[in-house]
């Protein structure tokens, strides 16, 4: 099964890969975005003699490689610190810190070059995240940490979710409204932080460093215990079906010229076909997991539109949804979710660049990534000196201040802590 | 001008070079796009070596904390305590998620040629189409850049890790 399984993952990995880029040879792009800035300038709200800007626009804020680059070790340091605020940060960046936001939002809510823009946001900040996501994907299956029954419904859900949102969404979202939802994801995130770092979080970790201690030299009960991952039951050809079928819509959202109908047909028969599939039980180091196949489903749904709704990975969010909602343990639902995202990622990426046509500066992204390794350096060698709660104690600080920052700006229109 | 677009131009005259030696466009082609993916994949290699040196003893540090906690949570789920187990797992969950996201942040190290090599394209060969042997139903038959650099840079990437450089 497993061998099954992973020619799977390399050929649809490798299919999503392929179409990715066929899209982005599309003259559309470039149409799209001189329309938008031919009207502009009719309109009088583009000199067209300005110096050329962000993708090229005369008169926008010329992209500052330096400010990109320094921005990027600071999300490289998080990253390598305390880990998932890293990608919030990467979408504070571009909204804020590169003042494309201010300047999408100064041409007035649903004027198209505001559009634009704001999906270019939120796709530079996928290309990102989803490029990373890569590489430790392909690490996960080959360690044989999958759960595939779980990715394959997990996935089932998120690539569907991943198109239908963008699909929904790109060119409606001025760059306001996309401020205020990102706020609000902001601000969620520091409340969970937050709740770790007080007496009752602190506590808790306390017991359960104590608890971990105890069972360090606990002897295996039970006799040989079988480690690997095996699978009980579950209907694998559902699973395939299921998957195949929603992946086809995505693949015909975007790449068919009309008809976009069939494509919503697609997806609503492979979530349907999920709830067929049944309970999914398994083995792992002889205790039995068990879950119906349509949870993690529309687990996967959720996450990923509210990912690529956001234009940030979905990861930080399919890892407490397995454990809590799933309570499995992090072994299996490390590398599953990874995966999950990597798909929901390429889809998402997939179905902004070829729905809707929305440009990328190759330049600023290589810079980007530069200097997320290097704050990734820097992480570890400044790590000893500050103690994980004084880190997650700046990061709700830090979190409290954007979330309510972008709330405000977002749906008031000002913003009410400084800079107003 | 920005940083970014003063290194790729400075760079440009190298990249084309490979481009005119077969003195025949589309020969050129393959072989000037191959040699750049073979240069994107290279220096990614060499830059996260680096990477890893630097960081080695913090990512033993992150990957055994993770092994650590995963053989507690699965003694204490086997012994049957449930809240233990709960606790536990999400002491795993934490240390995993440090380990994910400083390897996420360390892959940027092995990827940062390909949007840069992709720039450059885009800068030479954006407006060319490349003629496809048949029409594909859904694209026509012509394609860009992209559409070819980007799983030759895959391609590349595979056969390349065949092999192991020492150092």
């Amino acid at each position: 099964m497993k061998g099954r399984f992973k020619w799977f993952v390399c050929l649809m990995v490798v299919l999503s890969v392929l179409a990715t880029p066929l899209i982005m040879a599309a003259p559309a792009s470039a149409d799209k975005l001189s329309d938008a800035i031919a009207q502009g300038i009719a309109d009088g709200k583009i000199d067209k003699n300005a110096e050329p800007g962000f993708l090229g626009i005369p008169g926008a804020p010329k992209v500052n490689f330096i400010i990109g680059f320094l921005w990027a070790i600071w999300v490289g340091w998080i990253f390598s610190t305390v880990g998932a605020f890293g990608g919030i940060m990467a979408g504070v960046g571009h909204i804020t810190i590169f003042g494309l936001g201010d300047y999408a939002k100064s041409f007035g809510k649903g004027y198209p070059i505001n559009k634009l823009v704001t999906d270019s946001i939120r796709v530079s900040n996928q290309w990102l995240v989803g490029l990373s996501g890569l590489i430790s994907s392909f690490n996960y299956y080959r360690m044989g940490r999958l759960v595939a029954p779980l990715g394959i419904c997990l996935a089932i859900g998120g690539v569907g979710g991943s198109w239908l949102v963008p699909d929904l969404t790109a060119g409606k979202i001025s760059l306001k409204a996309y401020l205020g939802y990102f706020g609000i994801a902001v601000l969620a995130l520091g409340i969970i932080l937050f709740r770790e770092t007080t007496k009752k979080g602190q506590a808790k970790r306390k017991k359960a460093k104590e608890a971990a201690a105890a069972f360090e030299k606990e002897a295996k009960k039970g006799g040989q215990s079988d480690q690997g991952v095996k699978v009980l039951e579950g209907s694998w050809a559902m699973m395939f079906i299921a998957l195949g079928v929603v992946v086809a819509s995505a693949l015909w959202a975007n790449l068919a010229g009309g008809a976009k109908w069939v494509a919503y047909v697609l997806a609503l028969i492979g979530w349907v076909l999920t709830f067929f599939i049944g309970t999914i039980r398994f083995t792992f180091y002889g205790v039995e997991f068990k879950f119906k196949a349509f949870i993690p489903m529309l687990g996967g749904i959720f996450i990923a539109a509210l990912a690529s709704f956001l234009g940030v990975g979905g990861g930080f969010l399919y890892v407490p949804f397995l454990t809590s909602v799933a309570g499995l343990p992090m072994f299996l639902v490390a590398g599953t979710s990874g995966l999950v995202v990597l798909v929901g990622m390429i889809v998402s990426i997939f179905s902004y660049m070829v729905g809707k046509g929305v440009p990328i500066q190759w330049g600023f992204i290589g810079a980007e990534l530069v200097g997320i390794f290097i704050g990734s350096m820097i992480g570890p060698r400044t790590s000893k000196y500050i103690p994980d709660i004084w880190l997650k104690r700046i990061f709700v600080v830090l979190a409290f201040y954007v979330g309510i920052r972008y709330i405000t700006k977002g749906f008031l229109g000002y913003s009410i802590v400084p800079p107003f | 001008m920005d940083f970014m677009s003063g290194l790729i131009e400075a760079v440009d005259a190298f990249l084309i070079t490979p481009y005119r030696w077969p003195g025949h466009p589309v020969i050129g082609w393959w072989l000037g796009t191959t040699i750049l993916a073979m240069w994107s994949v290279l220096l990614g290699r060499l830059t996260i070596a680096l990477v890893f040196r630097a960081n080695r003893s913090y990512i033993e540090e992150t990957v055994q904390e993770v092994s650590e906690r995963h053989h507690q949570s699965m003694n204490a789920l086997k012994s049957g305590d449930q809240a233990a187990y709960k606790g536990i797992n999400r002491l795993a969950n934490d240390a995993f998620g440090k380990s994910f996201f400083l390897q996420i942040a360390m892959a940027a190290a092995s990827l940062w040629p390909l949007p840069l090599a992709l720039g450059w394209l885009q800068m030479r060969f954006a407006a060319v189409d490349f003629p496809l042997p048949v029409s594909l139903p859904l694209t026509g038959n012509t394609v860009g850049y992209a559409f070819i650099f980007i799983p030759l840079y895959i391609l590349v990437r595979i056969v390349l890790s065949k092999f192991k450089f020492r150092g």
